[in-house]
């Protein structure tokens, strides 16, 4: 499984990172055109805010890399696939937390989540817990870019957001069942 | 090194010493999946961060204070969270471009109404993950559920703001 989903990633994975060469080079030279200047505070900056990150993003690389083979994908499964009402939609958002890993990971565990019968509203909450709220982006990104504060500010009005959408989906199920006729 | 830099390695080893002791030991299996990430994540990271550092430089200060600062209040919010919801790429690419944005001058609020709408609504995951995945019906139960969210987070950011007096 994993080698064939590597090789389909490879073009997008190389087409990404030659992205990410371009903006750089472009607009690396189009600031050494307005002047040397403007070009060596960009440079400096680019080089304290690496300098500052860095150290915090390869560690949590590292936890991110620890949890995926530390939570076990089954028991998850197992645990959300029965529970639903209010029960089931704060069990999301645990587990949406401690999801590790992107869409590439997040998005096949929702899919085996539906086939077990959880509800809209769980998944929906499941999501946006996933979104707001995962482990590994909070340590990756977050917090070594927007800082402590400005996470944990975040992380305290976003705590409630799963679940009042996660409501609201659940409403929404009921008003969409009768208008539109495919299975979710 | 600061003190976050230093609690994140103490988690890292201290996980690292639990996979290791593990009944099954899976810990060279994290450090593989850790080598990989790696592998992805810096050399992008480090262009991104070249990038973020050289557009900073090319953005009309002024513009971002008019549109994303203080001033700009709700309208601000409301710009902020239109364009993260519809900034594509992962968070290589956004995280950079939050940050640019916050050294030329957009307000918290609006800051955090962008970096939720990028993570709520989402519109590239919603097109190349949801809608294959899951459907129709699900996306459009899921975007109504949360479109309110991110304008709601970049008031309340100001509310607790204002109220406590904090200073980010």
């Amino acid at each position: 499984m994993a080698s064939t989903g590597e090789k389909k990633k490879t073009p997008f994975r190389d087409l990404s990172l030659i992205g990410f060469a371009l903006f750089a080079i472009v607009t690396a030279a189009t600031c050494y055109a307005k002047g040397g200047d403007i070009f060596h505070k960009g440079w400096d900056d680019a080089l304290a805010t690496l300098l500052q990150i860095f150290p915090k993003v390869v560690g949590a690389i590292l936890i991110a890399g620890f949890v995926q083979v530390l939570v076990p994908r089954q028991l998850v499964i197992k645990w959300m696939g029965e529970k639903s009402g209010w029960k089931g939609l704060l069990i999301a958002c645990v587990v949406g937390i401690l999801t590790p890993g992107g869409p590439m990971v997040s998005f096949p565990l929702i899919a085996a989540l539906r086939s077990l019968g959880a509800t809209v509203g769980t998944l929906v909450a499941y999501l946006l817990s996933w979104e707001l709220m995962g482990i590994q982006r909070l340590l990756i990104w977050d917090i070594p870019i927007m800082g402590v504060k400005f996470t944990l500010l975040r992380l305290s009005l976003s705590f409630f957001f799963p679940l009042l959408s996660g409501l609201i989906a659940q409403k929404l199920t009921l008003y969409f069942a009768d208008t539109v006729k495919e299975g979710v | 090194m600061d003190y976050s830099t230093l609690v994140i390695w103490v988690i890292a080893l201290a996980m690292g010493i639990a996979a290791y002791y593990r009944r099954e030991p899976c810990y060279r299996e994290g450090l593989t999946l850790a080598r990989k990430q790696t592998l992805i994540i810096i050399p992008r990271l480090i262009l991104a961060v070249l990038a973020a550092g050289f557009f900073a430089q090319l953005i009309p200060t002024p513009w971002v204070a008019r549109w994303l600062g203080k001033e700009a209040g709700l309208t601000g919010i409301l710009i902020a969270s239109l364009v993260g919801g519809l900034t594509p790429g992962g968070p290589i690419l956004c995280f950079p471009l939050i940050y640019v944005f916050y050294k030329t001058g957009a307000s918290v609020p609006a800051l955090m109404a962008f970096l939720t709408a990028w993570s709520v609504l989402a519109f590239h995951r919603v097109l190349t993950y949801e809608i294959p995945l899951l459907g129709m019906r699900f996306v459009k139960i899921r975007f109504l559920s949360c479109l309110f969210l991110p304008p709601l987070a970049g008031l309340l950011t100001s509310l607790v703001i204002n109220i406590l007096h904090i200073d980010i």
